[in-house]
């Protein structure tokens, strides 16, 4: 044990935290970013450059280092945002890279020989600092803020739609990120005496950003433990110990965790567990409140507008010349077979895919333009056919992510999760419910902004007759309560049974807009299911 | 459309959602057994009761175990351990025994430092090391807050040992002592008057000598460089040497001085003798190894290197410390390993003559060791004799060597 | 300055081979295995120790550093990818860092420190065009990498394991469906870059005397770099890129800007990455 209890294990490990805590920051929201060594660099450069010349004392260093640290990361954190996957990796590797020559070849700094500094840190200097990052860091991951970053870890398309500024929230994140793993650059410089520029290549890189894959990122006690472990199986006491095999057997057992503990040592569900004491000591009681309904328009009000849209995907049409209207209070149902546009027109209607032409106007307003996140500020609310829930969302959090701003969405959340029955499985995940209660989370989500108009597809999907029946009361109260309802629905039983007009899509044509009776009886509606299904088939199936 | 997450990770993360709390638990006990054994591990490193009837003296050495200098590293270490052994066989120190903790620095500064605290903690009364300048710089600037004595045998940069405050000692020569003698004896041997400047920018080891010692003491020994102002560089881990010398055959000159480590010195007399590029070279101490002579083979005859060791020792003690290393290892020894021997020699000598043993108190002990260590004159080693200047830099006798077939010998 | 362009090109040719594997790997499973270098490094380095020690004549060396690249890479499959599934791309690059530094460090282990291997054959290929030095070895790393991105588009056009191949990193589950053995093919493929590799690696140590432990990076992950540069999928965009990049590092280097040589590869990269994300010679999505 002598060896653990050495102070440079303990402050290594410290320091080792605090760059989890910031990689946990950025990766939460889904950017493996492989250049962390650069911001680690730039904090500890930071740090030992003022110290020399101006002597400022040690938070005032630590704040110089996450500063300059984030504001070295602004151009970074603009290319992060573009760039996904591999691209990403790729990208973020570059910089880290690039940092690591421009500090070579900075002679000022000492250039490849390295600079040394004075002033040094102390253990309870380093305990206090880890506990600063930590309380900071926790508010961030609790606030609304923190839910639109982690949101993005599972979607970013669905959280768009939820109401998250995706490049902003990204942009945010790998800044504030950089800040953090700065920090610990700085303490690192303080507490070793010495830095050289060929400490902060690719390696170094590589073993921050395995605190969060190893540990797990969806909580920080998954970033304090991956740092744990990291830094016992490459530290100075196994190496001691096992010689120069230590690295080969902290390579396998890198392998051997990723592949059997995909969400790290720490899962979402994991943490969840650790935490329910808390929460539950924190949880005041809310009363159910009463959903706004600000936005609604009166009954019969056109709210959404549709122009002229249309749409290609490489070429092949999805929307022609497609015009409708729906107003406040009514479900327009939209029916057609498979690959007839019926997404598209919700894709294009939510801000997901653009239209090519025509126009989109929701309460007077062109919104076709708009990124997704401000068309659900201004009213329009959508599901997805293949249900987007948020996997490491609880169900609370869902709702809380996607509620409006403003004192009363606590109140909002509760109100909505008795309305849709969910109020035991609110600690829950989404893997944990049925289908039929992450349809209903589903709508909720959709719902809980009290949008203008809701755009729901196919929400009946792989649901039994009696869960049918409750989806079909849920979007007839929304109606009752006068918003907009567009449903796409296969089980033409559903669709028809709530509609008040539907529509008939063929091959991206509306062909066909009326009263369900009226539309049933068309010729042309008739003609164009011809070779495929009758379209009463699923009547009453 | 699988892979579209991959590019624009629409669903990227789906599948991360397949584990149990079964794998979970395994992977933690996989955990729980490796932390197990380190910690286990740890306990039988521990200190060994001691029979004898004082405790044992510790010693720190902090040398490269493994890492770009591990040839050095192994006969410093074999050369400390033949010293300690030598030692206790003749009645340890005042009648307690000398142990030696080891620490490896891997080449890295950090963890020279780690090692250094570690050292301390554990209770040595002296450090013997580092290897490089680098590291030595920073161990030497925390010796007087840590109050113990360090002794380096191989750093060879000018000024480290300022900041040490009479804590930190070189019982090696400075780049300066080297050159002062090298250059001008390799210039008579060979008639040099004009040279070429190259040097491996990233290896702190040798960037030092040819920034700071080589430019003076070529001006004041009226051999001109004739790139100054632009000197050859490369990077430490380079392979490929074709630019770099069809940059040296641009410049007219007799001699080129080369400072790097000793592969990629190899390479490049490889790649010199391959553009028949025949000139007479001047290298660093620190290229005198095994993996220089096996990665130069022919190439690197004639090449001068300047040493604190006389390859052709008169000196009895000398002669018998090679023999003794000979039989510890395969190779013969790189000649800093003397310092080494002779570091743990001087420390012995000093505190038999304070009157230090195992039961001086560290704080003690360490003051005492420094206090002798500042006042030795004239103390000889099987490297000479040493005496500390102020600042704590040995003044070395500077031997000047040449390759002949694989081999170090007197020029001249 | 003809003699450094000349040594550009040719050092840019081992680029260009490591870079093919990379992006046939990519391309194929749509998976980026961050070992490759190691492989590289560990086939040469492996080649040369047994050889040292066992007085191994030059063709029996060359044949090892082959072999070895291909078990290796094609372990890549087994220890990394399968794993973690091949539907967790990011995952499976992260599991192929703890595999690359397994190599690395496994070697240095092996060897007992981390100084480059020596190549102690006394061969001298060179010959001299005027008054540019060239060596055989450089030549016949030139034209494998040519003949290399030939062959490997064609292949992946035309043959009908290529075919399948391709169709592979578009729809994996598809394929497997149509009776192709999943694995068989990525083995397969992982073993023809590793092969590759080795072959790069052998040529490499012939020309350079060495390799060390460290070089599995160095030179992987410029590689990595020039294949996205060239453009993810394209044999002819990581030639292309290699070679470019073999030559501007080269001229820096005489120019005596050294010190910024290891920064092109990376600045080239962010600049194709904003403006062309998909690489110079690379389709859209590929």
């Amino acid at each position: 044990m002598g060896a653990f209890a050495t102070v440079d294990f303990w402050g290594l490990l410290g320091i080792s935290i605090v760059a989890a805590i910031g990689m946990n920051l950025v990766y939460i929201t889904g950017q493996l970013n492989l250049g962390q060594a650069a911001f680690y660099a730039i904090g500890a450069y930071t740090a030992a450059w003022i110290d020399t010349e101006l002597g400022w004392p040690l938070p005032a260093l630590l704040l110089a280092a996450a500063v300059v640290a984030g504001i070295g990361a602004m151009p970074i954190a603009w290319g992060a945002s573009r760039l996904a996957g591999i691209y990403l990796i790729m990208g973020t590797l570059a910089a880290g890279q690039l940092v690591q020559v421009a500090f070579g070849n900075a002679e000022e700094l000492g250039g490849r020989q390295g600079y040394r500094i004075e002033s040094q840190i102390a253990l309870p200097e380093v305990a206090a600092s880890v506990g600063v990052v930590l309380i900071l860091a926790t508010l961030l991951m609790t606030s609304r803020f923190g839910l639109r970053m982690r949101a993005l870890f599972d979607d970013s398309d669905a959280a768009a739609v939820a109401g998250v500024a995706v490049r902003r929230v990204k942009i945010f994140s790998v800044v504030v990120s950089a800040s953090v793993v700065g920090i610990a650059g700085g303490m690192w410089a303080l507490w070793i005496g010495k830095i050289e520029p060929r400490e902060f290549g690719v390696f170094l890189s590589f073993d921050i950003a395995l605190y969060s894959l190893i540990g797990g990122v969806h909580s920080l006690i998954g970033a304090v433990a991956g740092a744990v472990v990291v830094e016992v199986l490459t530290g100075n006491v196994i190496r001691d110990v096992v010689g120069p095999w230590a690295f080969v057997i902290y390579g396998a057992l890198v392998m051997v965790l990723i592949a059997v503990l995909p969400e790290g040592l720490v899962s979402r569900s994991f943490a969840l567990r650790l935490t329910a004491p808390l929460r539950k000591l924190r949880r005041r009681r809310v009363e159910s409140g009463v959903l706004s309904h600000a936005r609604v328009e009166p009954a019969g009000e056109t709210v959404l507008t549709v122009r002229h849209v249309g749409h290609r995907y490489d070429g092949v049409v999805a929307l022609d010349d497609v015009s409708l209207e729906v107003r406040g209070g009514e479900v327009l149902a939209l029916i057609g077979a498979n690959g007839a546009g019926k997404s598209t027109l919700i894709d294009v209607i939510s801000g997901r895919v653009p239209n090519e032409a025509g126009a989109v106007t929701l309460l007077g307003t062109r919104i076709d333009g708009m990124p997704a996140h401000r068309r659900k500020a201004m009213g329009v609310g959508r599901t997805f056919q293949d249900v987007r829930t948020f996997a490491h969302l609880t169900v609370e959090e869902s709702l809380r992510l996607s509620a409006a701003d403003g004192a009363r969405s606590n109140a909002t959340v509760e109100a909505m999760l008795d309305r849709v029955a969910l109020g035991r499985r609110r600690d829950d995940l989404p893997e944990a419910l049925t289908v039929a209660e992450r349809r209903r989370l589903d709508i909720a989500r959709a719902a809980i902004a009290m949008p203008s108009v809701l755009l729901l597809d196919e929400p009946s999907v792989g649901m039994v007759e009696q869960e049918r029946i409750e989806i079909a009361e849920l979007i007839g109260s929304l109606r009752d309560e006068g918003m907009a309802v567009v449903v796409v629905d296969h089980n033409l039983d559903l669709a028809l049974g709530l509609a008040d007009r539907v529509g008939v899509l063929d091959f991206g044509v509306l062909i066909a807009l009326g009263s369900p009776d009226a539309v049933l009886a068309d010729e042309r509606v008739r003609a164009a299911y011809l070779g495929h299904a009758d379209p009463l088939d699923g009547v009453g199936s | 459309m699988a892979n579209r997450g991959w590019l624009g990770y629409a669903v990227p993360h789906v599948a991360l959602l397949g584990e149990t709390a079964m794998t979970r638990a395994k992977a933690l006990v996989l955990l729980g057994i490796i932390f197990a054994l380190i910690i286990a591990a740890c306990d039988d490193s521990g200190d060994t009761a001691q029979a004898g009837d004082k405790p044992p003296i510790k010693i720190g050495l902090i040398t490269d175990l493994s890492g770009r200098f591990v040839s050095f590293g192994r006969d410093i270490d074999a050369a400390t351990q033949l010293a300690v052994e030598q030692i206790n066989a003749n009645g340890g120190v005042n009648g307690s025994e000398l142990v030696i903790v080891t620490s490896d620095t891997a080449g890295e500064p950090d963890q020279a430092v780690v090692g250094f605290r570690t050292l301390v903690n554990d209770g040595v009364v002296a450090v013997s090391g580092p290897i490089s300048s680098g590291e030595a710089e920073v161990l030497f600037a925390q010796a007087p807050d840590l109050m113990v004595p360090i002794m380096t045998g191989t750093a060879n940069k000018e000024g480290i040992t300022a900041v040490g405050d009479g804590w930190a000692f070189r019982n090696t020569a400075t780049n300066t002592a080297l050159y002062a003698e090298g250059m001008p004896a390799w210039a008579e041997e060979y008639g040099i008057r004009t040279a070429v400047l190259v040097f491996d920018e990233e290896e702190p080891v040798t960037a030092a000598a040819a920034r700071f010692a080589i430019p003076p003491v070529a001006e004041a020994e009226g051999i001109e460089i004739v790139n100054l102002d632009s000197p050859v560089t490369f990077a430490r881990g380079q392979t490929n040497f074709a630019t770099t010398v069809q940059r040296i055959r641009e410049q007219e000159a007799d001699g080129l001085i080369i400072m790097s480590g000793p592969a990629e010195a190899g390479l490049l007399a490889r790649e010199l003798s391959r553009q028949g590029e025949v000139r007479e070279i001047l290298g660093h101490p620190a290229q005198a190894s095994d993996t220089f002579f096996a990665q130069g083979g022919d190439d690197i005859n004639h090449w001068v290197l300047p040493s604190i060791l006389d390859p052709e020792p008169g000196d009895e003690a000398t002669r018998a410390f090679l023999a003794a290393m000979e039989e510890v290892g395969d190779d013969e020894p790189v000649p800093e390993a003397a310092n080494y021997f002779d570091n743990i020699q001087l420390f012995a000598s000093v505190m038999r003559d304070a009157g230090i043993d195992g039961n001086t108190s560290l704080d003690e002990a360490r003051r005492l060791l420094r206090e002798g260590l500042l006042s030795v004159s004239g103390f000889q080693g099987v490297a000479g004799t040493i005496s500390f200047d102020e600042s704590g830099d040995a003044m070395k006798t500077v031997y000047v060597n040449v390759v002949i077939a694989g081999d170090l010998q007197p020029l001249g | 300055m003809t003699q450094v362009v000349i040594n550009g090109l040719l050092v840019g040719a081992s680029y260009a081979l490591l870079a093919i594997g990379y992006t046939l790997v990519f391309g194929v499973m749509r998976l980026l295995t961050l070992a490759h270098g190691q492989v590289f490094m560990a086939s040469g380095a492996i080649a040369l120790i047994a050889a040292n020690a066992y007085g191994l004549p030059l063709v029996v060396a060359g044949l090892l550093a082959v072999t070895i690249g291909a078990l290796l890479s094609a372990l890549t499959d087994v220890v990394s990818f399968r794993p973690v599934g091949y539907s967790r791309p990011i995952a499976a690059a992260v599991s192929t860092i703890g595999f690359a530094i397994v190599i690395e460090r496994g070697i240095i282990a092996i060897r007992g420190d981390e100084t480059a291997v020596p190549f102690l054959f006394e061969v001298n290929t060179d010959f001299r065009v005027g008054s540019v030095q060239v060596s055989l070895v450089e030549v016949a790393t030139f034209v494998l990498a040519l003949v290399v991105m030939v062959l490997t588009s064609r292949f992946l056009q035309r043959s009908r394991w290529g075919i399948a191949m391709r169709a592979f990193s578009r729809d994996p589950e598809a394929v497997a469906l149509l009776g192709v053995p999943v694995r068989r093919l990525a083995v397969r493929t992982l073993a023809v870059a590793g092969g590759l590799a080795g072959l790069s690696a052998f040529l490499w140590v012939a020309r350079n005397r060495s390799v060390a432990p460290s070089d599995g990076f160095a030179v992987g992950l410029i590689a990595l770099a020039v294949m996205t540069i060239g453009g993810i999928g394209s044999m002819r965009g990581a030639v292309i890129a290699g070679l470019t990049l073999g030559v501007v590092v080269n001229v820096l280097d005489y120019q005596g800007l050294r010190g910024w040589q290891a920064a092109v590869p990376w600045m080239l990269l962010l600049v194709v990455l904003l403006l062309r994300p998909q690489g110079l010679f690379g389709e859209a999505d590929a």
